[in-house]
């Protein structure tokens, strides 16, 4: 049971204002009296106070509606920048992109004074279905996605476009959305598949380790097989998907593949948590793959400054990322549109070479 | 009577008064409203707690601002909260309209309220703000707003508002007005004169909540200007009007 007002009259002046709003017309002391269960004596007072302050308005035949003073004042929350709420759908907390992605959100929304909604759907295109439906409920201003599944969504971008929320995808990119930001995904296949081949010397066969079915891991996919392309001796002989974009998924999809494929010679995953499951599976067995990957973790440049096996990664700027998207969603809930639709945030390609000058996330 | 005299619901007219302070400068501290109000800090406590359960008030950062409450009350004048949020995020969507002073009108009986407005660039004869309540008929013609409301929709509000129309029930002869002076099919928009001095064009508000009065935005412009492009201002308006609805 919650508390007594300590300023009961107050309470009792919002559940007349409350009434009178709610209803299309003025009311007189008795029905405002009936409606809210207040003696009419109270009623009385209360609404001469409240039309002192214009905050309802008297009618010459005793009855009572709203007053000017409060239009005046609704005008003035507009106006005084109203803080926004930022919705934010995330695939999981478990995971040090999204730790270092939501630090930065955290304090670049409090900065500006507003709210971040976040929600995580443990990787479960379901859940963040519901959750996506959540936020908009919640009355979000705006909403960024990092999808789970990048063609799942079509029908709650038309409802969000119904309700006037604009939808920014993060991570990954989506048909339909409002703007996108993304690292440069092709490229981060691209700069992988480069440096898997040259340390192989363009012969012998391949394997993708791929994860979540969204465009982020598509577009390194492809990256990666452009690159293999310039290199005739590489084969691509197996590209197997794991449910999800971690460290288990990656160790399971491995010995599938490695059961299946025996003379593989080297690994490209899509994320650094599937080559760190790649690379636990190949040490149990003792053997070493080299294997290149995406993210630019901390313990993927331990490996690649040690014994391996991963000898590079294509790092992403989480924070940057969600700067560059918040600064988009703060244009699309006052209304303007972005300079561009789609923001690309370059990689780097992080290797024994150049690691000491990198300093990771995560 | 000073707020703090033992009238007729003295913590209603404390409460309305922490609401000036706050407005006024956009936020402010416990210890300010304390002192602005001349309360104890005891008496301050139980009222801004009070407040903030209500969301009269709310909290940001150290300092308390407007609550949401407001906005929602203020619903009350156009029967939908989404309309005043989608102004304040969308009135400069439009690129015709952005360096024009726009507002969101309800129609109650015989008045037309201001319940929000966005100010341009141009000066005006009059310039609206938010809360200003002007009379739509100086018997004998309409302001432009009526030009836009259907007869029988202008006498749904008007009985509605029935006590609020002054001394006299001007319902037939506004009616009888809009009869006669309504455009039969949409023309090309023409920005009418106000009495207020300003040439307005106005879009009403499709599909509005049962009940609720007409809604219309507002472009507000000094002169019927030549080299002024009316049906492109108009074309910008009726799609903010219908987003606003939508």
């Amino acid at each position: 049971m919650g508390r007594a007002p300590r300023s009961p009259a107050i309470s009792r002046a919002v559940r007349i204002l409350e009434f009178l709003a709610a209803e299309a017309a003025p009311k007189s002391v008795s029905a405002v009296s009936r409606a809210t269960g207040l003696p009419k004596t109270s009623v009385h007072g209360i609404c001469l106070a409240l039309a002192d302050e214009r905050m309802v308005s008297r009618g010459v035949d005793g009855t009572f509606w709203l007053g000017p003073r409060i239009a005046e004042l609704a005008a003035s929350t507009w106006n005084t920048e109203r803080s926004l709420r930022f919705g934010l759908l995330i695939p999981t907390r478990s995971n040090e992109y999204y730790t270092t992605m939501l630090d930065a959100a955290e304090m670049d929304v409090r900065a500006a004074g507003g709210e971040l909604h976040v929600l995580q759907s443990n990787e479960n295109s379901d859940r963040q279905r519901e959750q996506w439906m959540e936020l908009l409920d919640r009355g979000v201003d705006v909403l960024l996605v990092d999808a789970v599944d990048s063609n799942a969504f079509g029908d709650l971008l038309e409802l969000s476009k119904r309700r006037n929320v604009p939808v920014l995808a993060i991570g990954s990119r989506m048909n339909g959305v409002d703007g996108s930001v993304s690292s440069d995904n092709t490229q981060a296949g691209l700069l992988a598949g480069h440096l898997l081949a040259a340390r192989l010397r363009g012969e012998g066969d391949v394997a993708i380790i791929d994860g979540l079915r969204k465009n982020a891991n598509a577009d390194r996919v492809a990256g990666f097989k452009e690159a293999v392309r310039d290199y005739p001796g590489l084969r691509v002989v197996a590209r197997e998907h794991g449910r999800n974009d971690n460290t288990a998924s990656g160790r399971s999809v491995a010995e599938g593949v490695f059961a299946a494929h025996e003379d593989i010679v080297g690994i490209f995953a899509v994320c650094d948590p599937i080559a760190f499951g790649v690379s636990d599976y190949l040490g149990d067995r003792g053997a070493s793959v080299p294997i290149v990957s995406v993210d630019g973790r901390a313990r993927a440049v331990e490996q690649i400054t040690g014994a391996g096996p991963i000898i590079g990664t294509a790092a992403q700027d989480p924070v940057r990322i969600i700067r560059t998207a918040l600064g988009m969603a703060m244009d699309l809930a006052h209304g303007k549109q972005p300079a561009q639709g789609a923001f690309l945030i370059p990689v780097r390609l992080v290797t024994a070479d150049n690691a000491e000058g990198y300093a990771p996330w995560g | 009577m000073g707020i703090n005299d033992t009238g007729r619901a003295p913590a209603v007219r404390r409460a309305a008064a922490a609401l000036e302070v706050v407005a006024r400068s956009g936020h402010a501290s416990v210890a300010e409203i304390s002192r602005d109000l001349n309360l104890a800090k005891s008496s301050a406590s139980d009222l801004l707690s009070t407040m903030l359960t209500e969301r009269m008030l709310t909290r940001r950062g150290g300092a308390l601002v407007l609550g949401e409450l407001l906005a929602e009350l203020a619903a009350g004048f156009v029967g939908n909260p989404n309309i005043l949020q989608r102004f304040a995020l969308y009135w400069n969507k439009y690129p015709p309209l952005e360096e024009h002073t726009l507002s969101l009108q309800a129609l109650l009986g015989t008045q037309n309220l201001c319940v929000d407005v966005r100010i341009g660039r141009h000066v005006l004869p009059y310039t609206p703000r938010a809360g200003s309540r002007l009379p739509v008929w100086d018997g004998a013609r309409g302001e432009p707003i009526l030009a836009h409301v259907s007869a029988d929709d202008a006498d749904a509000t008007l009985r509605r508002f029935r006590g609020f129309n002054g001394a006299v029930d001007e319902r037939e002869g506004i009616v009888s007005w809009i009869r006669e002076h309504a455009p039969s099919a949409p023309a090309a928009p023409s920005p009418l004169l106000s009495s207020t001095g300003n040439f307005e064009l106005v879009s009403l508000l499709p599909d509005r909540a049962p009940g609720a009065p007409p809604v219309a935005v507002t472009l507000h412009l000094p002169s019927r200007a030549a080299g002024t492009d009316h049906i492109e201002l108009g074309v910008a308006l009726t799609r903010l009007a219908h987003a606003l609805a939508d």
